[in-house]
């Protein structure tokens, strides 16, 4: 009897011919006993293969390319903008809303700005509780002054679709909150399933609740804000370390560019004041290893690691500054 | 041991993700993991070097579905991006791409069926850097020849023949 060709068998065992040629084998195997036991060896070798080329993972990785929390000892402090009764509230009040608020929710940022400007340095001079009390409502003005801008870019939403607008935004803000809060204590390293979660909830849920003019002009206002924010809290962490860095005025540029777009689709950042802001954007650039190779191809290798020192600390500290409030609230 | 996902699930997982459901990206990523990360550790042979890449290559990932690019085939598209950024690793890190390995005068048939897989293991990390590769990639992540032509850049039947060369290769190791 003629036996298969042994590359063919190999092909069999493999799982790499289709239909009739797999017929075809099947149908000698069948008759010939030598071929089928090659046939047999092949398989149980392709599976330890397989089974010989199984790494295991370094502990933790999933979970730290996930950004899935790590157990805490501390329990988390939420640092969420509205809730429940406030909220309802809100939303009640919302009939006639537009410009007034805006002018209103202005002052409000400029007076808690201006508060926290003036408290002592650090939080272990700080009277904590005075500072925690100012960050959460100056994070609430915050949303509360861009929700107004967004909402008085377009007049035309009714009541209902104000709310739908409200809740949209709110959801996004508390969920940033929530993950800057987990990112700061330590908790996450990473939030890119979490943060591309969020950039698509928020235009979803306005899709979902404003009819397509509306969400068209709400949409465009969000992109536009979110790329001003994106664009402030860039230039003002080059400005931070252009001379520290040694940077040149074409660097510079470019560095605020690449740090621009990196952030530009977040449609929370409007919501964040320019403190949160600014280490949004430096955490895009201190966390994990993924960013850094790019922002290595912009600078030399001095001003690289200067660069990614200052964003390190910048990091750093503000991290520092909300475990030691939690700890203290 | 992880078994290649199958396509079809991992094309729902994947549309699911874009639709926005987490909890689906969340599965097809930990899923991915370990045929990402062992791609990159026979590649870079080196951990960290594997896990930054690893995390560059999901990090992308996430990038597309956010940005609503439709992604046909994901563990190829995932493999390439890995393969390419480590690539470029070895690269900038000054050391050799390996070359293309003599061809074998006679592929050896002998399969190695009866031996432990930490022995096997140890043998096919002693391979030249494709061998490695294309052997990884079909029988861990269980790419297809054209799949792994796409992903190496190659002629459909060139990743055919490496792949019969690969295991000829081991096994001739193995018999030493």
């Amino acid at each position: 009897m003629n036996h298969l060709e042994p590359e063919r068998i190999e092909e069999y065992a493999w799982g790499l011919l289709g239909g009739r040629e797999e017929r075809e084998v099947e149908a000698h195997l069948s008759e010939c006993g030598e071929c089928a036991r090659l046939a047999e060896r092949l398989r149980v070798e392709a599976r330890k293969i397989g089974e010989a080329l199984a790494e295991p993972l370094p502990a933790g990785l999933a979970d730290r390319i996930l950004g899935a929390p790590k157990p805490i000892a501390v329990p988390r402090r939420r640092l969420s903008p509205l809730a429940g009764a406030a909220a309802a509230v809100l939303f009640a009040a919302l009939a006639g809303w537009a410009w007034r608020e805006q002018a209103a929710a202005k002052d409000r940022v400029r007076e808690l700005e201006a508060r926290l400007a003036a408290m002592p340095k650090g939080p272990a001079e700080a009277n904590p509780d005075e500072l925690v009390s100012i960050l959460d409502r100056l994070v609430d003005a915050e949303a509360e002054r861009n929700l107004a801008d967004l909402v008085a870019s377009a007049p035309e939403l009714d009541e209902n679709e104000n709310a739908a607008l409200r809740r949209a935004v709110l959801a996004t803000t508390d969920s940033t909150a929530d993950m800057l809060d987990r990112w700061f204590a330590g908790e996450i390293d990473t939030d890119m399933i979490l943060a591309t979660d969020m950039a698509a909830g928020l235009d979803r849920d306005l899709a979902a609740a404003l009819d397509a003019p509306e969400y068209r002009a709400v949409s465009e206002k969000l992109q536009r804000s979110s790329r001003e924010a994106a664009s402030g809290a860039a230039r003002s962490l080059v400005r931070d370390l252009q001379d520290a860095a040694g940077l040149d005025t074409a660097q510079a540029a470019a560095l605020e560019t690449w740090l621009t777009d990196q952030c530009a689709w977040r449609r929370d950042l409007p919501f964040f004041p320019e403190a949160a802001r600014k280490a949004l954007v430096a955490r895009h650039v201190a966390g994990g290893g993924v960013l850094r190779k790019d922002v290595k191809a912009l600078l030399n290798e001095q001003q690289a690691v200067k660069v990614l020192a200052y964003m390190s600390r910048a990091d750093e500290a503000r991290k520092k500054m909300w475990v030691d409030l939690r700890k203290k609230s | 041991m992880t078994q290649p996902l199958e396509s079809e699930h991992e094309k729902a997982l994947l549309r699911d993700w874009a639709r926005g459901n987490r909890a689906s990206g969340e599965e097809l990523l930990r899923a991915m993991l370990p045929g990402i990360f062992g791609l990159c550790l026979r590649m870079l042979r080196n951990e960290a070097d594997a896990q930054d890449v690893a995390q560059e290559t999901f990090a992308r990932m996430c990038d597309e579905v956010r940005k609503g690019t439709e992604i046909l085939n994901v563990k190829k598209w995932a493999a390439t991006v890995a393969m390419n950024r480590a690539i470029d690793v070895t690269r900038r890190r000054g050391r050799e791409v390996e070359l293309e390995p003599e061809a074998f005068a006679a592929p050896e048939v002998e399969p190695v069926d009866s031996l432990e897989t930490d022995v096997i293991r140890r043998w096919i990390d002693e391979l030249p850097q494709r061998y490695r590769l294309v052997i990884h990639y079909h029988f861990f992540m269980g790419l297809k020849p054209r799949e792994i032509a796409e992903t190496m850049g190659l002629e459909d039947g060139t990743a055919r023949v490496l792949l019969h060369r690969a295991v000829a290769a081991l096994r001739k190791a193995a018999g030493q």
